[in-house]
């Protein structure tokens, strides 16, 4: 049986990128999102410590890199150096770095949007800098870091078709597998943009609502 | 008994010397206005208080204690001194009770159920009380105002520092924020007031200070100043807001 050109081998390879793009998504960003929220809320402090100086390096950092870049560094790069990785935890790794920085960036514009008379009024009733954080500031800055994370989020997802540089079978790689076996580039591409459509759509329609609720 | 003094107190704004050895002292009780131009330094001397501003030299004393950068010493006072400002900073995501019992719970550790119930006696002393379970927002100006003393009362504080309580309110509204700063001060409630509202001072007041360029010009009762201010500025600026 044939979808056009495509055979139920071409479509279950395809198939295999997109549940591995997904996986390397989901734990990639899911990290992301942890290493942007610890590194964007130092980064937000108010007062020069030193993790708020190892924060800034570290978001601006990898702000400045390109993704294909910590791709390629953070596998052959490390192969190279004589130590044994996986391409997995390679890719993994590079992408959670990326996201959190990103993230580390929209966590720390949310925290300081939040009007300095919330911060005054906390600490005039005895309340801690962390308490401070934990009870007034973050649950009105996350409504204010919803949609420029998910914008982030959408960025990597897309952004993680670059891993196939180093040979990780992702949705794209998987794609120009496909393309060589049936010369059908458009419909395999076609196939594959609506496929990153169906994952990132949703996505946005989540910020929507997120951002109506909160 | 004092409960505040404060010994010449200096602060510079970068170049600026907004406060140039101020010196001032409230008793128990007592409630204290602070009036002057805008620039004199009268909000700058209040956020010193509770030390939402530092201070290049002098000390502040509340019931004794200094007011130090120390943190957990500062957190301890803080809860002891309650703040009203002008825009009120209400927490807009918690409601009306929620708002009223945040310190009691956090800072006081207060369990939900007293907590509870002291914020909505609380409530209740600034006429509010049916509104506990509604938002901010949806409240006038000076009912918002009204639930920010509450907050400040709940923590059952030393001394209140107001500043500017009526200042962003519609002129109807300033009436009823007015009122229930009477009431605490009839009920001894030790209060220091930035403040151009000069009818309620003349009524509440025990003792106002006039500040002119970052300095104390004249402290006395109202009577004294209303009637015969020692100084040529002191008399100027209260006519020209009569």
């Amino acid at each position: 049986m044939v979808f056009g050109k495509l055979s139920i081998a071409d479509i279950n390879y395809l198939w295999r990128g997109t549940l591995l793009t997904l996986r390397l998504c989901l734990t990639g960003i899911g990290l992301g999102l942890i290493l942007g929220a610890i590194f964007g809320i130092l980064r937000a402090n108010p007062r020069k410590t030193l993790t708020k100086m190892i924060a800034a390096a570290y978001i601006e950092f990898f702000r400045a890199v390109p993704l294909m870049l910590l791709f390629v560094v953070g596998y052959f790069g490390i192969i190279s150096l004589g130590y044994n990785v996986s391409r997995f935890g390679a890719v993994v790794a590079a992408i959670s770095l990326y996201t959190g920085a990103y993230i580390g960036q929209v966590v720390r514009t949310g925290i300081e949007s939040v009007g300095r008379g919330q911060w005054e009024a906390s600490v005039s009733l005895g309340m801690s800098y962390v308490d401070t954080l934990r009870y007034v500031i973050l649950p009105q800055a996350v409504k204010i870091m919803i949609p420029p994370a998910i914008g982030v989020v959408i960025g990597v997802v897309k952004g993680s078709s670059l891993a196939s540089v180093v040979g990780y079978v992702e949705l794209v790689l998987a794609g120009r597998h496909v393309i060589q076996r049936t010369y059908a580039p458009l419909l395999v591409m076609g196939t594959i943009a609506m496929i990153y459509f169906v994952i990132c759509y949703p996505l946005s329609i989540l910020s929507k609502n997120l951002e109506r609720k909160l | 008994m004092l409960m505040l003094d404060v010994k010449d107190v200096h602060k510079h704004f970068g170049q600026l010397h907004v406060l140039k050895g101020i010196s001032l002292q409230l008793e128990r009780g007592e409630t204290g206005v602070l009036f002057g131009r805008s620039g004199s330094g009268k909000s700058t001397l209040l956020r010193c208080i509770n030390y939402l501003e530092s201070i290049d030299s002098g000390e502040i004393y509340v019931d004794s204690e200094l007011v130090t950068p120390d943190r957990a010493k500062l957190r301890k006072l803080r809860a002891n001194i309650g703040f009203v400002f002008q825009h009120f900073n209400l927490f807009p995501h918690l409601s009306i009770l929620g708002n009223v019992t945040l310190g009691l719970k956090v800072v006081k550790k207060t369990p939900e159920d007293e907590a509870r119930e002291i914020a909505l006696k609380a409530l209740e002393d600034v006429g509010l009380k049916e509104k506990a379970e509604n938002y901010p927002e949806e409240l006038s100006g000076g009912q918002q105002q009204r639930v920010a003393i509450a907050r400040s009362i709940a923590m059952n504080p030393k001394m209140i520092l107001f500043d500017e309580p009526t200042s962003a309110l519609d002129p109807e509204l300033i009436g009823e924020v007015l009122e229930v700063m009477k009431d605490l001060s009839q009920q001894g409630m030790t209060m220091l007031v930035v403040s151009h509202e000069m009818g309620f001072a003349r009524e509440t007041a025990d003792k106002m200070f006039f500040l002119h360029n970052g300095k104390l010009v004249e402290e006395g009762p109202p009577s004294e100043i209303f009637r015969k201010p020692k100084t040529e500025e002191c008399r100027r600026f209260i006519e020209a807001i009569l």
